[in-house]
């Protein structure tokens, strides 16, 4: 994919990409580049506006009344501004609050409106790729995996790591990441299929043939394990 | 110099949908009476994780609504979220609609002394209603409560809100068109329309022009229960307002709550509380395509809305006003009606005897026109008697009665009566003439002998016949045979 190679990906990744590509073409696929110029380069400030404001409405109901954490307060109002206070993380605190800003009026049509413009410019141009090709292959993450808690004070570098999955998701269409090997470090790499709609069937079926010709071992080496320790609630 | 004022009305009115269940979930909608809480599910609790499903049969209502009104229906409709936090919302946002509503533009004709208003219908959409709050202590209000206890029976129960052009010049005729659009969803089956128990919510939107050119802002009235509480409600609000602005003062914008007991409106919220309701479409609910043909087999399938039938009770039948307005106000009396004339009875003889004789029954027994128990056609029987004379009005009565109290045909209860069906043979009569008679002897001696000049003693000796007969005798045959038998045995 042509934008792919303007992002700055974690080289390990990069290879790692361009070995599945040969071992697609071992198991008899043809190789077409392709080009998402709307996808990659709107896609991921699209999907933060649209998805924190379904997020903003969804959560409105953890108010405290009638179920789960309630913090009192000597007024309705203080009631649910303390539930909410101290029930919500640092992320979805900040999600709500972006949600809330992008739906208010005199907003909405800069913020909303347009992302959904915009989703419905990625939909057809992912329809327009799957004219040519069943199915699409792209890196996962630009970067390896990061600690728990360690982006969350730096949202935007956070949500960039985003930036080849969330398309998927706004486009509708079914994608899979596929564990190719580990690395230096001993985390997992990673490529990412996406298939036509409904083609989930299909997908898989590749995903199986490409799993197997890498031999991927099922389990981490045991020294990642030190990875996933510690870190804040997000 | 002095202004005059004229009044700009505008209303909101809420119809709660006549379906068996919610709009969104399979919970059913007859909350009242019902156990708090005991009509509820994941879906209309707003539980995480849960999703919406349209009720067809509430679109299909406020499709059928729409169309009577003269709307343009939607090919494509859309529900949006309403987001604003209260305790008797579940989901802390209400499914409604907003850009894309079912019905755009239609309106209502009010008639008032002969006159006839159009009054505009801005849109018709759907959404759902709220739980209820019910607070424990204080004033009855949220504030000073000591605690508020939640009821989410009513949440989800699927409204039609019919919003109107500020058309309306008068409190009266705000009212007559309330009551317009009360006799509609009745006549249309989709709500029972009752304001007392909250079928139909009407909200007043209600400003006053000057005629130098100013303006007041447009107040929002709520809590009008009644048809009159409505008109009171607005004239109160007339005076208040053009007392305000007589003052040179400003009319602020604001809701206001109409108190029944006092008579008066009292602001009830404050400018802090003002919503910015973020409304978006609800990316639960996929927008709703409909088939043309639907939409066209359920405008052919309207019943005889009431102006139609207004139009012809009084010129067809040529029924009174007081006459069309208690079958315009309930549809099932009207079909009644319908079906006696429909069986040959004359629609005023119809008219009438369902106003004193089938109203009476319903007032004392109850349950409405449904529960009824004498079939029209029985009815038209009855009727048909009375009309070929074979039956006095009073016998009529009497059968009428066993008819309704024990459920008998027409056939059955003349016989229980008494009396068989239709006129006694003709000599049957002349035996029973011979005993009345014979059994006044003195009175036949002294017409023969001409002692009845005002001819009041055949009249009397008519009426011990027609006494004997039950009414099943023609009461002008009665008195022609009375003078052949007294005239032949001279
Ligand atoms: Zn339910």
């Amino acid at each position: 994919m042509k934008e792919f190679s303007g992002f700055d990906v974690d080289p390990e990744l990069r290879n790692t990409l361009v070995h599945a590509a040969r071992v697609c073409q071992d198991a008899g696929a043809e190789l077409v580049d392709i080009s998402l110029p709307v996808t990659i380069g709107f896609g991921l400030a699209c999907y933060y506006i649209l998805a924190p404001a379904e997020a903003s409405s969804n959560l409105a109901r953890y108010d405290g009344v009638r179920y789960g954490l309630r913090a009192e307060g000597d007024t309705l109002l203080e009631q649910y501004f303390r539930t909410r206070g101290a029930g919500f993380g640092k992320e979805v605190k900040r999600r709500i609050l972006t949600g809330t800003y992008v739906l208010s009026s005199g907003y909405y049509d800069a913020y909303y409106l347009t992302a959904q413009k915009v989703r419905r410019r990625i939909v057809q141009e992912f329809a327009q790729v799957f004219s040519g090709v069943d199915a699409i292959l792209l890196p996962t993450s630009p970067c390896l995996p990061f600690r728990r808690g360690e982006l969350v004070d730096d949202p935007i570098r956070m949500y960039l790591t985003d930036v080849f999955t969330l398309p998927v998701n706004l486009a509708g269409l079914p994608g899979l990441s596929l564990c190719t090997g580990y690395a230096k470090n001993g985390l997992p790499l990673s490529v990412q299929l996406v298939g036509k709609a409904w083609s989930e069937q299909q997908l898989l079926g590749t995903a199986a043939v490409l799993e197997s010709r890498f031999g991927t071992p099922r389990i981490a080496p045991l020294e990642t394990k030190t990875h996933f320790k510690g870190g804040e609630r997000l | 110099m002095t202004c005059s004022y004229t009044p700009v009305i505008g209303l909101e009115i809420h119809v709660q949908l006549a379906t068996a269940t919610k709009l969104f979930c399979a919970c059913p909608t007859g909350y009242i009476g019902a156990v708090p809480n005991s009509n509820v599910c994941p879906v209309c609790l707003g539980l995480p994780g849960t999703l919406p499903v349209p009720n067809a049969r509430a679109v299909e209502f406020s499709l059928r609504t729409a169309l009577a009104l003269g709307c343009s229906v939607q090919r494509g409709t859309r529900f949006h979220r309403k987001n604003y936090f209260y305790p008797d919302l579940p989901k802390a946002y209400q499914i409604s609609q907003y850009d894309l509503p079912l019905g755009l533009g239609g309106s209502l004709d009010v008639r008032m002394d002969g006159d006839v208003h159009r009054i505009r219908i801005t849109r018709v959409h759907m959404e759902e209603d709220a739980g209820k709050l019910v607070h424990a202590c204080g004033d009855g209000r949220l504030s000073g409560a000591d605690h508020s206890l939640a009821d989410y029976n009513r949440a989800g129960i699927p409204l039609m809100e019919i919003v109107s052009e500020p058309d309306i010049r008068t409190p009266r005729e705000a009212r007559e068109y309330v009551a317009e659009l009360r006799r509609l969803v009745r006549c249309l089956d989709v709500s029972d329309g009752d304001m007392e128990s909250g079928s139909l919510r009407v909200d007043a939107n209600i400003s006053v022009k000057c005629s130098d050119g100013r303006w007041g802002s447009k107040v929002e009235i709520k809590n009008m229960n009644s048809l009159r509480a409505l008109e009171r409600a607005l004239d109160f609000e007339i005076v208040r307002q053009t007392a305000v602005l007589e003052k040179g003062e400003t009319v602020f914008q604001e809701t206001r709550h109409w108190d029944d007991v006092s008579g008066h409106t009292r602001s009830s919220r404050s400018k802090e509380e003002a919503h910015d309701y973020r409304y978006f479409p609800d990316p639960d609910l996929p927008p709703l395509f409909f088939e043309e043909s639907w939409v066209t087999s359920i405008a052919a399938t309207l019943p005889e809305l009431p102006w139609m039938r207004r139009e012809r009770y009084a010129s067809t039948f040529g029924l009174s006003g007081d006459d069309v307005g208690v079958f315009l106000e309930d549809r099932c009396l009207a079909e009644y009606f319908d079906a006696l004339v429909g069986a040959g009875v004359t629609p005023s003889r119809a008219a009438n005897w369902i106003r004193t004789e089938v109203l009476r029954v319903l007032n004392e027994v109850g349950g409405g026109m449904a529960a009824f128990p004498v079939a029209a056609a029985e009815l038209a029987s009855l009727l048909a008697a009375v009309e070929r004379r074979e039956l006095s009005v009073t016998a009529a009565r009497e059968v009428f009665d066993a008819m309704h109290k024990e459920h008998l045909s027409f056939e059955k209860a003349s016989r229980r009566c008494g009396i068989a069906s239709g006129n006694l043979g003709e000599n049957a009569l002349k035996d029973l003439l011979r005993s009345v008679l014979e059994e006044n002897a003195d009175v036949v001696e002294e017409i023969r002998s001409g002692g009845d000049v005002k001819g009041k003693k055949i009249r009397f000796l008519q009426g011990l016949v027609m006494r004997k007969a039950r009414g099943q005798a023609n009461p002008e045959s009665v008195l022609q045979l009375l003078e052949d038998m007294l005239r032949g045995e001279q």
